[in-house]
């Protein structure tokens, strides 16, 4: 038998001896985790490419892998996943949309060690929404402000209401011009919840607000009342363009080009603060900020002046681990929401860097990371069952204002078998 | 024990050989059509949460649905079974009758195919897509609206409880008509020209030719298009989503877009089941009146 040459001999201890001592020492340069955590959420194309820039960011910092699948229709998706015992690791709720069901079903892990990081980074409004029954649940992510009146300042020619009587003020003043003011965009069935969001907060205030959505305020309470009454002025025959029922067949994009289209015929749309990508996208990409496009949160009264309503996406852990966990800490955190501004999302952290904002996006990103006056779209607040009745009460609210106190005593029945009262 | 005989065994083993290459045919109904069934039938006596099955409820789901005002509301007749009630009633015979004037204009054509193509183009558009044409077409601001546009009108097709089906249903039928036009217009060139010519030869004008010959002479493929139609309609659900939603405040809700937001949107799959099942029920009485409407037309003839 023919030995190996000595020099073998020596190369392969020298390979055992690095081996020892490099391992470690490679393990101890990037933690390597064998786990992929797997992430559902609603963000495609652009969105998706910032989220897979916090994404990288966070293996870079834990060696944690994770696969994101971005989808159209989150619930939809989420539910037979997880009543299929196959939920992912964690997913991100737009607009926090079912967190309660999910919560409700024990579905969703409670994250109440994430409180002090959480506190020490967003507003208690902010906390307040993602928390269900005294326990956090969700972690806020991208964030829009839903209630804001947009409008164009070179047509308007004036001021924007800042109060629900100089909106009304001005509307008299072109409905005597037989002007329209208002676009209506109640074909898309969401924005009539938009709608009463707007109006019953700028009408009552965030604390009746969260009251009304949790229930210690019955729905046939003269505030409801008040709300649904000037909702139906506002998508009047008076005021919108094409009057009640062209408020509720036109659709956003329609609704949009009447204020910034190029033959406008409204005044006013209420929308998110996306409004202005929709409007430079599909309806006018000339608009210039502060010239021919800008907003003001939804008028109302004094009461509720600058009380915002926000939508934002939350990210909650359906399988607890060290390393959702680990996840849903970095999303939250000033660094990974960093990550959503610089690639042109607002968020609500306020410790998360802003600077790179400019017009209109500057302002609303002050506004969502400084507020404290703040609400949840009613998507996070109450299931979806009874988002959707809230819709067609009113959109038949709108239709027949003469029939608004026999709706609210038929519906508080509902909302009452809803919340348990 | 005497053996069985050759020709049995063999009779055994072609059964055995029949039931084999049926076998990923059985397989697939029964994953894809006997399962699915099942569960929705269990869904539907059952309690959630979410898609989960904790307990039996028994018939609740089914009394839900009867106290349940979007479901059917009876103080002013309206919900979702009275707007798929409508469509079976108003869509399917207009997409049967224009079908019928339609494949009867195009056999007396010299450019047949061109006319029934024309009618048939839609077909291959998704109802999506479908939907999202008709969205321009129904516009409120005339800016954007053809049907405004045109009549110089501000009406709010899809805004009015009063338009809003219609409106859909115009939309669905501009989708479906090509169908009805091919299966007509084929049951139509069956039909025996002898008879014809020897009824015209008795003097029969051309209204009795078509009552009492074309009419029974093309009642079979009639009967599965009024099926199929009868189906359709009250499927619809792409026409519905894409277009209102359900809206305005529900005026617009059909089953299966009720079905769907108790689903998915509310994540309520039990309650879902008992309107889908009701939907069946309802499909199965549509199909009884299809086959008494086209029995009646046989006994006729």
């Amino acid at each position: 038998m023919i030995g190996k040459p000595f020099f073998f001999k020596g190369f392969e201890l020298l390979f055992i001896v690095l081996l020892l001592l490099g391992v470690p020492a490679l393990a101890s340069a990037a933690p390597a985790s064998s786990v992929t955590l797997k992430v559902v959420g609603p963000w495609r194309a652009s969105e998706a490419d910032a989220f897979q820039k916090v994404l990288d960011a966070f293996k870079a910092a834990t060696g944690i892998s994770v696969e994101y699948e971005g989808v159209p229709d989150v619930p939809t998706l989420l539910g037979p996943r997880v009543a299929a015992g196959s939920p992912p690791d964690l997913a991100i709720l737009p607009v926090a949309q079912g967190l309660r069901d999910y919560v409700t079903q024990g579905a969703v892990v409670p994250l109440d060690d994430l409180a002090p990081q959480l506190k020490a980074n967003f507003a208690g409004g902010y906390i307040g929404m993602v928390t269900v029954n005294g326990h956090i649940y969700g972690v806020p992510t991208r964030a829009d402000v839903s209630n804001l009146l947009w409008f164009n300042p070179v047509a308007m020619g004036t001021q924007a209401p800042a109060t629900w009587a100089d909106f009304l003020s001005f509307s008299d003043k072109q409905a005597a011009k037989k002007k329209a003011t208002v676009a209506g965009l109640g074909k898309d069935s969401w924005t009539l919840s938009v709608l009463f969001e707007a109006m019953y907060l700028g009408t009552n205030g965030s604390d009746k607000y969260n009251k009304l959505f949790a229930g210690q305020i019955p729905f046939n309470d003269a505030s409801v009342e008040k709300t649904l009454q000037r909702i139906a002025v506002y998508y009047g025959d008076k005021y919108a363009a094409g009057g009640r029922t062209g408020a509720l067949g036109t659709g956003l994009v329609d609704g949009t080009a009447r204020v910034f289209g190029k033959s406008p015929d409204a005044d006013f749309v209420l929308a998110g603060s996306w409004e202005k990508g929709l409007v430079a996208g599909a309806v006018n990409k000339d608009v210039v900020d502060g010239k021919t496009i800008d907003y003001t949160v939804f008028p109302g009264d004094p009461i509720a002046r600058g009380a915002l309503v926000v939508q934002s996406d939350v990210a909650v852990v359906f399988v607890k681990s060290p390393e959702a966990l680990k996840l849903a800490a970095y999303l939250g955190s000033a660094e990974g929401q960093s990550f959503f501004t610089k690639s042109g999302y607002t968020v609500t952290n306020k410790n998360a860097d802003i600077s790179s904002f400019s017009g209109l996006q500057a302002r609303t990103a002050k506004l969502l990371t400084s507020s404290s006056d703040v609400v949840a779209t009613s998507g996070a607040l109450v299931a979806n069952d009874f988002r959707n009745k809230l819709i067609d009460l009113v959109g038949a609210a709108i239709l027949r204002p003469d029939k608004i106190k026999s709706q609210l005593d038929s519906f508080k029945k509902e909302a009452d078998a809803y919340f348990g009262n | 024990m005497s053996k069985p005989s050759k020709s049995l065994r063999r009779q055994h083993a072609s059964a055995g050989a029949g039931l084999l290459m049926a076998a990923p045919a059985l397989v697939l109904v029964l994953v894809f059509v006997v399962l699915p069934i099942a569960f929705t039938v269990l869904f539907s006596v059952a309690k959630g949460p979410g898609f989960g099955l904790t307990g039996f409820v028994g018939l609740k789901n089914f009394l839900r649905l009867l106290s349940d005002s979007r479901f059917f509301d009876l103080s002013d007749f309206s919900g979702a079974l009275v707007n798929s009630l409508l469509w079976m009633v108003v869509a399917v015979p207009v997409v049967m009758v224009i079908g019928f004037v339609v494949a009867l204009i195009a056999e007396q054509s010299r450019h047949e195919g061109l006319v029934r193509s024309a009618f048939f183009l839609p077909m291959v558009i998704s109802g999506t897509a479908v939907s999202i044409i008709w969205l321009f077409v129904y516009a409120p601001s005339p800016q954007v609206g053809l049907l405004n546009a045109a009549t110089g009108g501000t009406q709010s097709w899809l805004g009015d409880p009063n338009t809003v089906n219609v409106s859909l249903m115009a939309a669905w039928i501009w989708g479906q008509t090509g169908i009805s036009v091919v299966i007509i217009a084929a049951a139509l060139k069956g039909v025996p020209t002898d008879m014809i010519e020897a009824a015209r030869i008795d003097g029969a004008n051309s209204w009795r030719i078509f009552w009492q010959i074309t009419l029974p002479a093309i009642r079979i493929p009639l009967s599965f298009l009024l099926t199929t139609q009868l189906v359709q309609v009250l499927k619809v659900f792409d026409v519905v989503f894409v277009m209102t939603q359900g809206g305005p405040a529900g005026s617009s809700r059909t089953l299966a877009m009720y079905f769907y937001e108790t689903t998915f949107l509310s994540t309520n799959p039990q309650y879902g089941a008992a309107i889908v099942l009701a939907m069946s029920l309802l499909i199965g009485v549509a199909f009884w009146a299809a086959r008494r409407v086209t029995a009646g037309g046989s006994n006729a003839a």
